[in-house]
């Protein structure tokens, strides 16, 4: 019935994705745990005596499932040094390298930390009890959705699978940013769905000329083709594409969805969006703007310098842009928001460094910047569930002289703030003194001045940061307010002190977190 | 033995964290404490400090003395070379006399904490803090680990004026705060640039293997690596970038083709980059020492600050900037200091003439002083542009001096506030009367800084202005001026001697004031009789400040001109 050769090819094929699986354990894992919490989550619906429980149920299991894919990412990196890939792993659409698994296992941490501040998150202990939280399930399943689709990202340079990657993630974050249901909710929701599926857009019409282009679907593959190309179909195709993930990683000027969607989301779910996506999306930008070492003095070249000029200026406009804005916020998930825009400004400055270290750069900063914005959001949600009667209980205003009434809480909040600012000692200090050093190296060997320009850039904004970041604990010991009885859970008082102590020691022991990354 | 000094409060710190807030009598005792150990351990690495040694020039480790030197972190970074931090202490004659300063201020300004009523847990944890990095940034020979302290100076010090400050304390400590930052900003670029730049000679010539370790590698290996750097033959994978200072004062361990090589020919807006880096360097440090126009931040963080800090504030704090312009923007840029030599005595001149013109116009008898502060500090600018061995000698003897003696006027001043809560200077009149050991105090510390002979304060002034007038570099009119502000010294101080303390009694707000207006108590007899001691006998006998400093100055002189 069929020819013998498509047989044949099927056959290969197949084995081809049936030996490949072992490099999938993790994101297997992440799918089958996906449908176990949908399953136990209807399980637990079922029956008012079941109902109690079902919160804690959940929360364990996606807790347990994420320990697993820790350690079964760690597993990869044996299995990868023990058995090399030789060729090509379902059929060239994933590319599991060891960065990829040291990226992954960022984002799992982020997933876990997600889980860990969500635990006394307003959530789940709704402030009244008529309006509890429904989507529980619902919650947890899209969450591992989004660590599937930020997986997969971290491993391919196919354009398909970026492009069914990032999908995927949008839809879930979509979904997630909208959890609350309430009115401002939705708008910040919408707003962030209609720019987002246009961002996708305009991503796949690019995808679709750089397949023109190249007649091939990996990145890599289009980057050896340039040479051969016009230039300026190139630099349009490569602007389209860019401008997609430009958008999803919030980057000027695709940023305007970024502080709506972030005030309309439970802080948990920011916390993990502050961070997860940009881990996934700089492997994939750090791979879109690696050049083929053969391409270095040709005359290609001028294309790449091109699109360094570009990520340059935009880099400069992120840090100018989101340091400036964050300094008139009121709402401090607000300020957030713009510090991350801020943070993502830097991040870009690593990515136009055209050196091979510069993804353990992006590395150590992504790893060090988990643990700073964790610290961050859930210091202000614990904050924010003292005010939770208040009309904005994110309002700046409540932290004048909590300081007092807190200590631990406040001295928390110093050295996170001190680590978002990139001062010593904390490891934020590293992570910038590594990317601005880069620039001043790339300068010197490129002599391209927009390296120069980005670095003051850089540094000047490191000076306005401060008057934003420093307003928190300003407010906190500087300023009198009344004086009122604030509760910390002690689980939570815990975690911030680890999050704290561990930007602390990493300043100190900075090498470890660094050599590990290699 | 400097671990001891810079550790020493850390440790302290970390204990007193456990101890509940109410425990205050524990906080203070250890705070003093510790403070005392470290004013001891200092004199007694001053009595240990070698003087008369050979030394072989100031990018030597061994011109430095009680060197600890650790490996900190090592960082392998593929084709960019090696990244190298080290734990790396050490004092020269320079680094000795503010060591010994920053103890003894440190400590009185512990025993003139005593009376802070609030929130006292927070208060001396911070104390803690800033008396382990104060003391940090002189002895720290990494220039990594000295930002770290540097930084560490103003987390505290903004806090101790932002929480326990006066009426307008939040306004001066962001704006202390702002300054401080930028200015540290600006070093934060010169010192990613010259990381970039140096490399470790040692460890390079360890990762060349032409040895096994560093305690193997000979004066020879040490030539030979230099000259393959110099000769482009040392592959960057080789490379061990460091942050060491010593290896940053010595040209011959730069890359070649760096833009901050005195050789290389980059320019940015006219002139070259290495002139830039310098000028960054020296606007941070000018911005802590402060220089007239970038000085606005100290009255005010004066006026606000608690007596305790402005003491540590203008006893120390200020060195800091005048330290770290001899120890690391004149040693790493010799060449352009020296062209620089001009403005940065004419930014000197001006801050002594518009300090001391201030001083003259305010009514605030702290505004008063701190402006008199940015007048002193000016001769320090004065010594360091003469390029002359006097005048360097005079700038750090001057630093010494003035640590001294404006810790004595602050104290005065807060002697009076903790009694009336007014600082003003037309309130007060014929006070000598009422409190006559208070007023002979006044009357020391004014001579003292005024100038009169005898005391600390003139022989800095001499040997800055003798070595103006001595230097090649200088034009005399710049010195003849600057003299001119010792005049205009001796006119507020006295001015306001004559206003506060001469004639017959009579304050602002005789009831409630009088019988405020007590003797001096033990404490305040303490710090007063010593600090007016010091600077006696150092005035009397400033061999003792100058002996260790001599071999190290003429060394840093013959560095400047190496080029």
């Amino acid at each position: 019935m069929f020819p013998k050769a498509l047989i044949a090819q099927l056959n290969l094929q197949l084995n081809n994705i049936l030996g490949s699986l072992q490099y999938l354990a993790p994101e297997l894992l992440l799918a089958g745990l996906f449908v176990v919490i949908i399953v136990v989550d209807l399980i637990f619906s079922t029956r008012s005596s079941l109902k109690a429980r079902k919160q804690d149920v959940l929360w364990w299991i996606t807790l347990a499932g994420l320990g697993v894919v820790v350690l079964l990412l760690f597993a990869q990196l044996d299995l990868l040094a023990k058995r090399p890939i030789r060729g090509q792993i379902f059929l060239g659409l994933i590319i599991p390298d060891v960065y990829s698994i040291k990226f992954r296992l960022i984002i799992a941490f982020a997933g876990i930390f997600t889980l860990l501040i969500s635990r006394n998150s307003r959530l789940f202990v709704s402030p009244n009890p008529s309006k509890t939280f429904r989507f529980q399930g619902e919650y947890y399943a899209i969450l591992l959705a989004m660590l599937l689709g930020l997986h997969l990202l971290t491993m391919t340079d196919h354009l398909l699978m970026i492009y069914v990657s990032i999908e995927l993630v949008s839809l879930s974050s979509y979904i997630l940013t909208i959890l609350y249901f309430h009115k401002k909710g939705i708008e910040g929701a919408l707003k962030y769905l209609l720019f987002g599926a246009f961002a996708s857009g305009l991503m796949l019409y690019g995808m679709s000329w750089l397949y023109g282009l190249s007649g091939d679907l990996s990145i890599a593959s289009f980057l050896n083709q340039i040479k051969t190309s016009a230039a300026l179909l190139n630099s349009i195709a490569a602007l389209l594409v860019l401008g997609g993930i430009l958008f999803k990683i919030s980057a000027v000027p695709f940023h305007f969805w970024t502080p709506d969607a972030y005030q309309a989301a439970p802080t948990p779910v920011v916390a993990f969006f502050s961070i997860a996506p940009k881990v996934a999306l700089l492997m994939v930008l750090a791979k879109v703007s690696a050049i083929p070492a053969t391409l270095l003095n040709s005359e290609a070249f001028d294309f790449f310098r091109q699109m360094i000029l570009l990520l340059g200026v935009l880099a400069i406009l992120t840090v100018l842009v989101g340091n400036f804005t964050a300094l008139w916020q009121q709402n401090v998930k607000r300020l957030l928001a713009y510090s991350t825009i801020a943070h993502v400004g830097v991040l870009l400055m690593g990515i136009i460094d055209l050196r091979d270290v510069k993804i353990i750069h992006l590395g150590f900063y992504l790893a060090t910047y988990t643990l700073m914005t964790f610290g961050a959001f859930l210091a202000i949600e614990m904050v924010a569930r003292n005010f939770k009667d208040e009309e904005n209980p994110y309002a700046l205003k409540h932290y004048a002289g909590l300081g007092a009434q807190a200590p631990l809480v406040g001295v928390c909040m110093v050295i996170l703030m001190i680590a978002l600012t990139g001062l010593p000692p904390t490891v934020g200090f590293q992570a910038k003194l590594f990317i601005f050093s880069g620039l001043w190296e790339n300068y010197q060997i490129q002599g391209f001045s927009v390296y120069l320009w980005a670095l003051i850039a850089g540094i000047f904004t490191t000076a306005v940061s401060l008057f934003y970041y420093l307003r928190i604990p300003f407010l906190m010991f500087l300023k009198n307010g009344e004086p009122r009885k604030l509760t910390f859970s002690l689980f939570d008082q815990i975690l911030l002190v680890v999050f704290s102590a561990a930007v602390l020691f990493l300043f100190f022991r900075a090498d470890w977190l660094f050599e590990w990354l290699k | 033995m400097l671990s001891l000094i810079v550790l020493l409060p850390l440790a302290a710190c970390g204990l007193l964290l456990l101890v509940p807030n109410r425990q205050v009598r524990l906080f203070k005792i250890t705070t003093l404490l510790v403070t005392a150990v470290q004013l001891v351990t200092s004199i007694w690495a001053y009595v240990q400090f070698e003087t008369g040694k050979k030394l072989v020039g100031v990018a030597q480790q061994s011109s430095y003395q009680f060197v600890e030197k650790l490996e900190w972190i090592r960082l392998d970074l593929g084709s960019f070379g090696q990244l190298s931090i080290d734990y790396f202490l050490g004092v020269d004659g320079v680094g000795i006399a503010m060591i010994l300063l920053s103890s003894i201020v440190m400590f009185i300004g512990a025993i003139s904490s005593w009376n802070i009523d609030k929130k006292q847990k927070g208060y001396f944890l911070l104390y803690l803090l800033l008396s382990s990095s104060v003391p940090g940034c002189f002895v720290a020979l990494d220039f990594f680990l000295f930002y770290l302290f540097f930084e560490f100076m103003l987390l505290p010090m903004y806090f101790l004026i932002g929480i326990w400050g006066g009426v307008r304390r939040e306004y001066a400590s962001i704006k202390f705060f702002i300054y401080t930052l930028v200015g540290s900003l600006f070093i934060l670029v010169v010192m990613i640039v010259l990381y970039n730049t140096t490399i470790d000679p040692a460890k390079t010539a360890v990762q060349l293997k032409l040895a096994t370790n560093t305690s193997q590698v000979s004066p020879q290996m040490l030539e030979e690596v230099q000259q393959k750097l110099a000769n482009r033959q040392i592959a960057p994978e080789s490379q061990v970038h460091t942050f060491n200072m010593l290896h940053m004062m010595d040209q011959a361990n730069y890359n070649t083709d760096a833009v901050i090589h005195p050789k290389s020919k980059s320019s940015w807006a006219g002139y070259s980059l290495r002139f830039w880096a310098f000028l960054a360097l020296f606007i941070g440090f000018a911005i802590k020492l402060p220089v007239v126009p970038v000085h606005t931040w100290l009255p005010d963080a004066h006026v606000e600050a608690p007596t305790a800090i402005s003491v540590v504030l203008a006893g120390i704090l200020l060195k800091v900037g005048g330290y770290g312009l001899i120890r690391i923007t004149y040693s790493i840029f010799p060449d352009m200091a020296l062209s620089f030599a001009v403005i940065t005595g004419f930014l000197g001149m001006l801050s002594i003439i518009y300090g001391a013109l201030n001083a003259l116009a305010m009514n605030d008898l702290k505004k008063m002083i701190a402006y008199s502060s940015v007048s002193h500090m000016g001769f320090v600018l004065i010594g360091l542009a003469s390029f002359t061995a006097e005048g360097i000698n005079g700038a750090v003897f001057q630093m010494f001096s003035h640590g001294i003696l404006s810790a004595l006027l602050f104290l005065l001043v807060g002697v009076l506030y903790d009694r009336t809560h007014d600082r003003m200077i037309e309130n007060y009149r014929g006070l000598l009367t009422q409190m006559p050991y208070y007023g002979v105090f006044v009357m020391i510390a004014f001579f003292a800084s005024l100038g009169l002979p005898g005391f600390s304060g003139f022989i800095g002034e001499l040997f800055t202005i003798l070595g103006g007038f001595a230097s090649k570099q200088l034009p005399t009119w710049i010195v003849v001026v600057s003299t001119f502000g010792i005049v205009l010294g001796a006119a507020y101080f006295l001015w306001t001697l004559q206003r506060m303390f001469l004639g017959k009694f009579w304050v602002k707000n005789e009831p409630d004031w009088l019988p405020e207006l007590k003797t001096l108590n033990t404490r305040e007899w303490t710090m007063l009789t010593s600090l007016s001691l010091i600077a006696l006998v150092t005035g009397i006998f400033p061999h003792f400040i100058f002996n260790p400093m001599a071999d190290t100055v003429s060394q840093l002189v013959a560095h400047f001109f190496k080029f």
